[in-house]
């Protein structure tokens, strides 16, 4: 049976190198400007018309737009306002990735860690100066919540610095790990019915049902795209929160 | 909830257009697998030497990774801050004031007639009242003018019948004078043609007042 791991595999199309640092041209950057293009396309083709009464991509585009807009002023608040472009971006990057990485023959740079925890740690570092630059000293109040007494302060304290620490770290890790499993998944079924072919009549119809069965994964996948998406961007802005204002 | 059969039909293209589209990519996934079978085995045997890491975790890519990754953020940011989410943004909010707009005209208006309406009912009413008062005075008058007429007309019928009745006293009084007359003329030439005594006719007339005087006595 065929590696189901060979899928993320980076491969170099344009070697490059600056600077003595390979920054080669790869499948991953193809697709990456993939995502550039699509969404340039769905924009530009969406708000081509700026229609009061929006067709169907406009409604599409601006459903978009609603949502993550909703999602900042909900999680955040009025003052997230200014990281309405930040949090669209990571969304519409997150989602391009997952949802063009369901083309059979593409690449999916959302499984690959480096790139799901670079987005992370830069909202956890942003967070970390811009908190600090805003509220002083006062930021580290996170790690000391409010109405419990000084006496547990020594374990708390750690515990608190620790799950702050880890939440770059799983919100890296749950889109990585969503991308990758569900990539397994399919290549698994798929490579189930390439080795059922090679086994005679009754396995060339027996074939049939791994593809089914990838037939429904696909969907379910169409779905844990979007999902992931919003995940993604839905905790970027319940961290990016602790800028804005500090409940303790 | 009724659903017409072209939504039905819609739906069921739809579905089965999905459901196409999820096999035919199921079957490529197989296809690609089954493709890069030996390149797969190459690649394997040549590059990485039958090491079974995860390509994730080849640190040799991740510079290029982030390189790219950081390209691809900026270019997407600038795209979305500078001319998608502003375009959007503006659409979405000329929509709102169009239908705010379209609102506060909506609710002018209804004040509008309501104020018209008010003001119709308003003057219904007066001209109503004034019909009303007009009416009634129309009556009284022609009430007041009915009764004087009639006033003056009792009076004089009063007139009349006084006249009258004076009159007939007067015409009574002298028909009874006269009367004597005839009886004394009629006694006394019944006399003559019954006895053939020619009575004197002053004679005959006192004894009929003679009698009169008995009566009324």
């Amino acid at each position: 049976m065929a590696d189901p791991l060979h899928q993320f595999v980076i491969e170099p199309i344009v070697p490059l190198n600056i600077g003595g640092v390979d920054v080669s041209f790869t499948n991953s950057s193809l697709w990456m400007m993939a995502s550039i293009g699509v969404s340039f396309v769905l924009f530009n083709t969406a708000m081509r018309r700026k229609a009061l009464v929006p067709g169907r991509l406009q409604v599409l585009v601006e459903m978009f737009y609603q949502m993550v807009s909703d999602m900042v002023k909900s999680t955040i608040g009025p003052e997230g306002r200014r990281y309405f472009p930040l949090i669209f971006t990571i969304f519409m990057l997150v989602l391009m990735g997952n949802l063009l990485g369901l083309i059979p023959y593409s690449f999916t740079y959302t499984s690959h860690i480096i790139v799901t925890a670079a987005l992370s740690f830069m909202i956890f570092l942003a967070v970390v100066v811009i908190g600090l630059a805003r509220h002083g000293v006062h930021f580290l109040s996170l790690f000391a919540p409010a109405g419990v007494p000084v006496i547990l302060y020594p374990f708390l304290v750690p515990i608190e610095i620790i799950s702050y620490i880890a939440r770059p770290i799983t919100h890296s890790v749950r889109l990585f790990a969503n991308m990758m499993a569900g990539h397994i998944m399919l290549k698994v079924f798929a490579g189930f019915s390439v080795a059922l072919i090679t086994t005679g009549a009754v396995g060339v119809a027996a074939s049939a049902v791994p593809v089914l069965v990838n037939a429904a994964l696909i969907a379910f996948e169409l779905l844990i795209a979007l999902l992931q998406a919003y995940v993604f961007a839905i905790l970027a802005c319940i961290y990016l929160k602790d800028t804005v204002e500090i409940a303790h | 909830m009724k659903i017409s059969s072209a939504a039905i039909a819609r739906r069921l293209s739809a579905s089965a257009f999905c459901a196409v589209w999820f096999i035919t990519a199921g079957m490529a996934f197989a296809a690609e697998d089954g493709g890069g079978h030996h390149a797969d085995a190459v690649a394997h045997g040549g590059e990485h030497g039958g090491g079974p890491g995860l390509p994730q975790l080849d640190a040799s890519t991740f510079p290029s990774q982030l390189f790219w990754l950081a390209v691809t953020f900026a270019i997407l940011y600038l795209y979305f801050s500078r001319k998608a989410l502003p375009e959007i943004s503006g659409v979405i909010e000329n929509r709102r004031e169009r239908v705010q707009s379209d609102l506060d005209t909506a609710e002018r208006l209804r004040k509008d007639a309501e104020k018209a309406q008010g003001d119709y009912e308003v003057l219904l009413s007066g001209a109503r009242t004034e019909a009303t008062s007009l009416m009634s005075k129309a009556v009284n008058t022609v009430k007041e003018k009915a009764e004087m007429e009639m006033a003056a007309l009792r009076e004089k019928g009063l007139e009349q019948i006084a006249a009258l009745e004076s009159q007939l006293t007067a015409d009574k009084k002298k028909a009874m004078s006269e009367m004597d007359t005839i009886v004394a003329e009629a006694a006394s030439q019944a006399a003559e043609k019954i006895i053939g005594i020619k009575a004197d006719l002053g004679t005959a007339r006192s004894v009929v007042q003679s009698l009169h005087r008995q009566e009324a006595a």
